[in-house]
């Protein structure tokens, strides 16, 4: 099969800690302000959780979808708020804002040539209270959109049924690193000619059934917000979670060219490889995402040097870190190469299956902007992360390639690979 | 039965008429009550014109008692009864009903048997 040039990023939708639509994400990035804040995630809570990257402007935190608040510009009928769980609200809604920024309407993604790809972790709240009804009444009662709003194909039944897909239509499971493949083999599915478009959809609740049982595995920061966040500090503790959603129209070249669409980036090439390690934790050396980012240039046709910014993945995790940190310095120092790294999840927060489609939506709009965001709460470099050029403040600079990782849990590891796009 | 301050719970951010409707049956088990609720229920899922898909046809603004109402919707206000009212509901009478009609006229027969106040 012929493979046709890099598709490009035609659309963009947010629905996050740093703010619900592009502008607002811009600006925080711009302004290196945090979304995240302090936060208890139950009623009495013993946990030594003190933070989270809370979502603004929607209220979902009861099980009951008829209490639910949105902001007015979402319109969403009763009859679709029905069967979505919380994220899958911040996901439509990010899809919404990624499909009127392509300048399509919501029909516009019912065709053949146009398919969906996702990535969430299911809604383990719903999930809890739709068992829990299950044992009480000895499997005699259940809500019967049960299963449409909670496993973790939820996004794709109900996203596919709302915008009328008819392409391919799938999700992706490789915990933190989800979204990133799901990005990736879209660009496959357009470079090898199978699609002509894909909306990429990540998204993740925010409640403790999502995230409190990383606090049982000590990955969280025990640290009050804002300062909870810390890639590569000497103090971080832990990452603070977040949720929210990130869709991104992909698109490809001649079909964008040809209706006219302005793009924000294109995405130039991927690599993958696991470590072959741990259940969690990433190898100590990063080897598995030096092998991923090695895999990606060449997938891209590019060396070291011709990355000017590196997104990184970096949890503000004491190993997570470090082990980004090596792997990186293996692939550029050789080449004589220190583009600035940086991590956004100091102000985002992590969003664990959403990251990397965050991320990437986040590099394509540094691209478009030409800036380079700088690294929240970076007061002192763990001597173990020195090895890379961390910028703490934002600024303008020719950016023309961005690289951004994704790790996830069993050494799972994607590079993407960015670079600005002229229509 | 639930109290009514657990209906009220249960029915947080229904129509006020809808949660008056379960109150009426809840005080008095007269099965007519149950009219407002099971209409007032299926007009609050269905007949939503906000954020409407636009390939969809108008949905009436009044809805004729014979309209279609689809299986998950009959299978989510029966569930919803269920919790509220106290009644159990087997699948088997579930399958024959098609209207709004249908839903309304079982409902308030199978309440009948309900023991009155």
């Amino acid at each position: 099969m012929s493979r046709v040039p890099p598709p490009w990023i035609t659309g963009l939708g947010f629905v996050t800690s740093i703010g619900n639509d592009r502008e607002t994400v811009l600006h925080s990035l711009f302004m290196n302000r945090s979304g995240i804040e302090p936060h208890r995630f139950l009623e009495d809570d013993r946990s030594q959780v003190r933070a989270a990257g809370t979502i603004k402007e929607f209220d979902l935190s009861d099980p009951n979808w008829a209490t639910w608040t949105l902001p007015n510009r979402y319109t969403l009928s009763r009859k679709v708020l029905r069967s979505l769980p919380p994220h899958g609200v911040y996901a439509l809604c990010a899809a919404l804002e990624a499909v009127e920024s392509a300048g399509l309407k919501p029909d516009g993604l019912s065709d053949p040539r146009i398919g969906l790809h996702c990535a969430s972790a299911g809604s383990t709240l719903f999930v809890h209270r739709f068992l829990e009804e299950m044992y009480r009444t000895r499997g005699r009662r259940g809500d019967p959109l049960g299963v449409s709003k909670t496993i973790s194909g939820t996004l794709n039944f109900n996203l596919g049924a709302y915008f009328k897909i008819q392409g391919a239509n799938l999700g992706f499971s490789s915990a933190c690193a989800s979204s990133s493949h799901a990005l990736a083999y879209a660009s496959e599915e357009i470079r090898t000619g199978r699609q002509d478009a894909l909306l990429v959809v990540g998204a993740e609740d925010l409640n403790a059934e999502t995230l409190l049982p990383f606090a049982a595995l000590r990955a969280l920061s025990h640290r009050e917000a804002p300062g909870a966040s810390r890639p590569f500090d000497l103090q971080r503790d832990g990452f603070v979670g977040t949720g929210g959603a990130t869709a991104i129209l992909l698109e490809s070249r001649e079909r964008a060219r040809k209706r006219g669409a302005r793009p924000y980036a294109a995405l130039r090439g991927w690599g993958q490889a696991s470590d072959g390690s741990d259940v969690a934790a990433s190898h100590p050396e990063g080897r598995g995402l030096a092998r991923a980012i090695r895999n990606a240039l060449d997938d891209a046709a590019l060396r070291p040097g011709d990355i000017a910014y590196i997104n990184a993945h970096a949890t503000s995790t004491q190993v997570g870190d470090t082990s980004e940190a090596r792997g990186i310095h293996s692939v550029f120092e050789p080449a004589g190469s220190t583009p600035p790294v940086s991590s956004t999840k100091g102000i985002t927060g992590h969003a664990l299956s959403l990251s990397g489609a965050l991320e990437a939506a986040i590099s394509a709009l540094c691209l478009h902007h030409q800036w380079v965001p700088g690294n929240k709460n970076l007061d002192e470099i763990d001597p173990e992360c020195a090895c890379l050029n961390l910028p703490t403040s934002g600024y303008r600079a020719d950016l023309h390639t961005i690289l951004s990782n994704s790790s996830g849990f069993g050494g799972s590891n994607v590079a993407l690979i960015l670079e600005r796009a002229d229509p | 039965m639930l109290t009514p301050d657990q209906i009220r719970t249960k029915l947080k951010g229904y129509p006020e008429p809808v949660v008056e409707a379960c109150l009426e049956f809840e005080r008095t088990r007269d099965p007519s009550a149950l009219n407002d609720f099971v209409l007032g229920v299926l007009d609050f899922y269905t007949n939503d014109q906000s954020g409407r898909d636009p390939s969809e046809p108008l949905p009436s603004e009044s809805p004729a008692d014979n309209l279609e109402v689809d299986s998950v919707t009959v299978a989510e206000v029966v569930f919803l009864l269920e919790g509220l009212i106290g009644i159990e509901i087997d699948d088997e009478n579930l399958r024959n009903l098609r209207t709004r009609e249908d839903l309304r006229r079982f409902v308030t027969e199978t309440a009948r048997s309900i023991p009155a106040r």
